[in-house]
Order: structure tokens, then sequence, then C-alpha cells
């Protein structure tokens, strides 16, 4: 008879909110039997809460889902609404809602690539020890971090709950001058941008490569960010309003979060930067194209811990379409345009920066919402996630609980789980027969 | 402090309004609002810890309210810290009072108010002085409603905090 142990190994962080952020590992001999992570509540919560409120709403309340990517609940929420109403928001509108987002970008990945994946490669414990051994370092991915920032603030009115965004388009819109006055900062934050990417392609990646299948956002002629119909590695192609059909949602015995997959298709799933890259990396501007050329990037990649590399060039690309964006830009006529409440039911989807991020509206005839549905991209990708975790601790079964709890950590980082609101710990447990 | 118009001083709720009893820090900020001095700014902030270190970086003294676990203290604890200064925590060592360990969290979602101040002192921005106020928490799953010992602390937290603004301003 084997003794059966449990032990918590490994906490990361302090948590607010216990009992959600934890790995837990069942291994028998030389067999893994179970992966269970338990790192995300779905925003049940904000569908139940939306249910019965004004159809202008959702942007601001679902902005505040998340404070890493208020951008990506907007822009999904108005382009349900928007649909629903049969309103086309086009020309300057839309390109402001580019720009904000690509400022959500900026930010989002530089902190994840300079205080969260980095210093994984580097042999830091976390982005603190990394700050104390290489401030210049440090303090470029927070340039560029500001630079994001002061995008939002600028369209948004603030980086945290941009509150000038609304149905329709925008509250105010900037004029050119308040524009141009960020185009100095960017072309310096470009510089910042490429510096990131030769940076990060000289760490060394442990070997991975998964099989998933990937689903992406496309914008034929453009690389994806703010709007477009969805297309996945194995041919799949679909708009925003087949997402539920094709996108199948289960419940699982040991999460609060339903797992997906894609409808005729046992296997898992993949949304995020590594899908967005190997699905569109013929479609990214030149400086990000060169640079992802220049850093061993191939037309596509599949290994999660490479998907530093990939943030890196999305940041150089979301530079390089701000820059465009506002030489182009001439401020519209109105800042918004009417947007008439219909009994009907909208679909809205865009690329936050962990992925696919799909939301569902249905109004009555005088805009009061009837249900809402919000499928963000860790709720899509916590199968693959597992998968992915099982594979790698299959070939590492002889390491140390310890140490396999932090090459666990590490890859999971990689994937940057989106975790509901609140900070959270990695609780991970191990049982060993 | 020396006084004068340049001298900062923000006082900053952390949390959100829709998880319970992490609510409680920008509950605060609202219950402050226009009984401290004008000058005194008042922010609700996710936590985020580039934005925390950014907000307080000039400021003279930053105030920082937030909703804690952990620890064994009972729901509706309060708790104040004054964090050590820049020359507090070099080689290594760790400084005394020090509220977090710095280790990585699985995500940018996880990083918190410890990382903001470890950032802050690595990188030399810490504010003039840094105090934080605490509630101890109990529920934190998604919802608006406080649990009934934050419910019963939250005036008394509120009164706390307004006190050490007035007594900064008024140095």
């Amino acid at each position: 008879m084997t003794h059966k142990r449990e032990r918590t190994l490994a906490t990361a962080g302090i948590a607010r909110v216990e009992g959600e952020g934890s790995l837990y590992l069942r291994l028998t001999g030389e067999q893994v039997d179970e992966v269970r992570l338990n790192i995300y509540e779905p925003p049940r919560f904000f569908e139940a809460f939306l249910r019965g409120r004004s159809y202008r709403e959702p942007p601001d309340i679902t902005a505040r889902i998340c404070g890493i990517c208020p951008v990506a609940y907007q822009t999904s929420a108005a382009l349900a609404i928007e649909a629903a109403c049969g309103a086309r928001v086009e020309g300057p509108l839309a390109d402001l809602r580019r720009l904000m987002y690509c400022g959500e970008w900026i930010a989002s990945h530089s902190l994840h690539i300079y205080l969260l994946h980095a210093p994984d490669f580097l042999g830091y414990p976390g982005g603190v020890e990394l700050a104390r051994d290489q401030r210049a370092i440090v303090e470029r991915g927070l340039r560029l971090r500001r630079a994001g920032n002061a995008i939002m603030e600028t369209i948004g009115g603030r980086a945290i709950h941009p509150v000038n965004f609304r149905i329709g388009g925008f509250y105010s819109t900037p004029t050119q001058a308040d524009l141009r006055q960020l185009a100095d900062q960017l072309q310096a934050a470009l510089d910042d941008a490429l510096e990131t990417v030769r940076w990060v392609a000289g760490f060394d990646f442990p070997e991975l490569t998964v099989d998933h299948e990937m689903l992406a956002l496309s914008q034929p002629g453009s690389y994806p960010i703010e709007r477009g119909s969805l297309v996945s590695t194995d041919g799949r192609a679909f708009g925003a309003a087949e997402f539920e059909q094709q996108v199948i949602e289960e419940q699982v015995p040991h999460s609060t979060a339903l797992h997906a997959r894609l409808a005729g298709s046992e296997g898992t799933y993949l949304t995020g930067p590594l899908a967005r890259y190997s699905l569109n990396s013929r479609w990214l501007p030149p400086r990000a194209a060169a640079a992802a050329a220049a850093a061993g990037l191939g037309e596509d990649c599949r290994n999660p811990f490479r998907s530093i590399i990939v943030r890196a060039v999305e940041v150089v690309c979301a530079i390089e379409e701000a820059l465009r964006l506002i030489e182009a830009y001439r401020p519209p006529s109105l800042p918004n345009v009417d947007v008439t409440p219909k009994a009907a039911t909208g679909h809205g989807v865009s690329e936050a920066p962990r992925g696919v991020l799909y939301q569902r509206y249905e109004l009555d005839s005088a805009g009061t919402m009837v249900s809402a549905r919000i499928v963000p991209p860790t709720s899509q990708n916590q199968a693959a996630i597992e998968r992915d975790l099982r594979q790698l601790v299959q070939v590492r079964l002889d390491l140390t609980d310890e140490q396999l709890a932090s090459e666990c950590e590490q890859a999971i980082r990689s994937y940057d789980p989106c975790i509901s609101c609140a900070t959270h710990f990695l609780d991970l447990q191990v049982d060993r027969t | 402090m020396t006084g004068g118009a340049a001298e900062r001083v923000i006082v900053i709720g952390v949390g959100t309004e829709f998880r319970c009893d992490d609510g409680a820090g920008p509950a605060v900020i609202e219950r402050l609002r226009g009984t401290v001095p004008a000058d005194v700014e008042l922010l609700a902030s996710d936590g985020e810890p580039t934005r925390l270190m950014e907000t307080w970086t000039d400021a003279a003294v930053a105030i920082v309210v937030d909703a804690v676990s952990g620890g064994g203290a009972a729901p509706g604890t309060l708790h104040r810290v004054v964090v050590p200064g820049e020359a507090a925590g070099r080689d290594g060592a760790p400084p005394p009072g020090r509220l977090a360990p710095t280790t990585t969290p699985a995500s940018s979602h996880g990083l918190g108010l410890g990382a903001a101040i470890e950032l802050s002192r690595a990188l030399s921005r810490l504010p003039g002085q840094l105090i934080l106020h605490g509630v101890q928490g109990e529920v934190f799953g998604y919802g608006q409603a406080f649990s009934s010992a934050v419910a019963a602390a939250i005036d008394d937290l509120t009164a706390r905090v307004r006190a050490d603004v007035l007594s900064v301003s008024a140095s």
C-alpha cells in the first residue's frame, strides 16, 4: 500500500481572495493522473448585475471587471450593443478606439514582460529583485508602460476604468494637437520597444511545443486588435454572432470556470498572443515584422515560453499603429453616432491582451438588457493551460515538489492568466501515490 | 514635513467595489470627501503596483487604505503600519515592518501592494512618508455588501485615516 500525501508547496504573492489561485497535481508513480487549475472565476456576477440595466451601461460596468484590460471589456461591450442596434462606428471614431486599445496592449504587455515574465529567464525571483540589480532595464519597461497609459489617459480620460468611452463612440474627442503631444513619447517608446525585442530574444527558452488549435481574430490588411472575425489554425472562420455555436463551454467538476472547446473537436484550443501571432504574423507593420524576424520568430510560434518575444513584438506593433493613427487623425464632426435601442441581440469580439474577449447582449425595445454573456480569454484557455501543464509535468517527474511548483508557476505565468479582479496566489498541491 | 503648497498629500483606497470587503479602501475614500483639506488628493486604485508607484512617487505623504486577509486577526480588526523609508531594506536585508513577500505571482493581476512598496524602494520612488491602514476582511467573493465585521469597522477606519490626514496636513 502506497502512502498518500498532500501538502501545500508554494505560495507566491499575497492572497486577498483565498481558495481561488490553486493548482492541484495528482501523480501515481510515473503517471500524471490529474491536473486541476483553479485560477479563474468567470464574470457571472457581472452578467447578472447587467440584467435590467440600460444598454448604455456595459462599457462603464464591464471596464471594472479588470484593471489591466478595461479597454478590451469596453470595446467588446460597445461592439455587441452597437451590432444589436444596427449602429456602425467607423472612420476617426473607430480609429480612436483602435488607438486607445493600442495603449492598453502597450501598458499590459510591458507590465507582464518586465515585472512578471523576464525575471523567470534571468534567475530572479521577481520584478523587484530585477529592479534592484538592473534598474535601467526595468526603467525602460516602466517608460513603455507610461507611454501606453498616456494614450489611454488622453483618449479615455484616465488609464484605469476610462470614463470617456461610450456606446456610439466617445463623450468627447481629442484635438489633433492633443494626440500629436503623444507622438514624441511614442517615438521614444518605439526605440525602447525594439530594444525590448532584442533583449528578450536572447533569453534561453525551455523546450515545449503545444499542438492546440489556435483561435484569434482576423482583420485582413492589419494586425487584429479592436475588431474582426474569428479564424483558427484548423481553418475555421466565423463571425462574432456564431461564437456560441462554435465555442462550447462545459462545466468541469473541479472549477467554477467552464472549460471551452471548439465545436466538432474534442481537443483544447488556445487564444492569446501565440494564436494571434501565428494566425496574423503576415499583417504585422514593417518595424514589428522586421523585429520578429530578427528575433528568430517564424510565421508561427507554439512555445508558450517564447510568448514573451511575441508580446514584445506586439508592443512594437501597437506603437507603430498608434503613431500611424495619430498622424492620420482628423477629428470627427461629432464625438459619437446615435445608437437607438432595438429589441435585438448583438455580439462583439475584440483581442484583449490575453486573447479573444466575447460579449453578447440581448436588449428589449426600450434598451433594457434582458441577458448578458461575457467570455474572457482566460476561461477559454484554462483547459489548454491544464493540458500543457500535464505535458510539462510528465517529463519532469524526477523533480522535487518544490522544483515542480516553480516550473509550473513559470509555465502558468507565460500565459498571463487573468485572475479576476483581485490579488491571488498560486497554491500548488501535489498528491503523489 | 516642511509644509508648503508643493507638499503633496495623497490618500489611496485600494480595492474593487465588486468584491465585498475588498471595497473597503475605495469606500473610505468616498467617506473622506469633503471632510479633509481640499488640497489632499483622494484616489481609488486597483492596486496595480506600477500605477501605485507613479501615483505616490513625489508625494510628501501617501496614506494607503486596503482590506487585508491572512495573519489570523479577527475580521474587522484595524491595522496601521508606517512603512520604513528609502534607507531600509538595502543589501537584501528585509526592513523592519516589511509587509509582503516579493515572490512572483502567477499573473500580472496578482502583483499587489507589497510589490508596489518593494519596487518603489528598489527604484527610489517611495513617498516621503508612507502609512498603510488596513481592515481585516472576511468575505472577498463577488458582491457589493461588506461583511458585518467590516461594515461595523468602516467608520472607525475612516476616522483613523482622517486623523492621520489632518495630522500630516497640519504639520
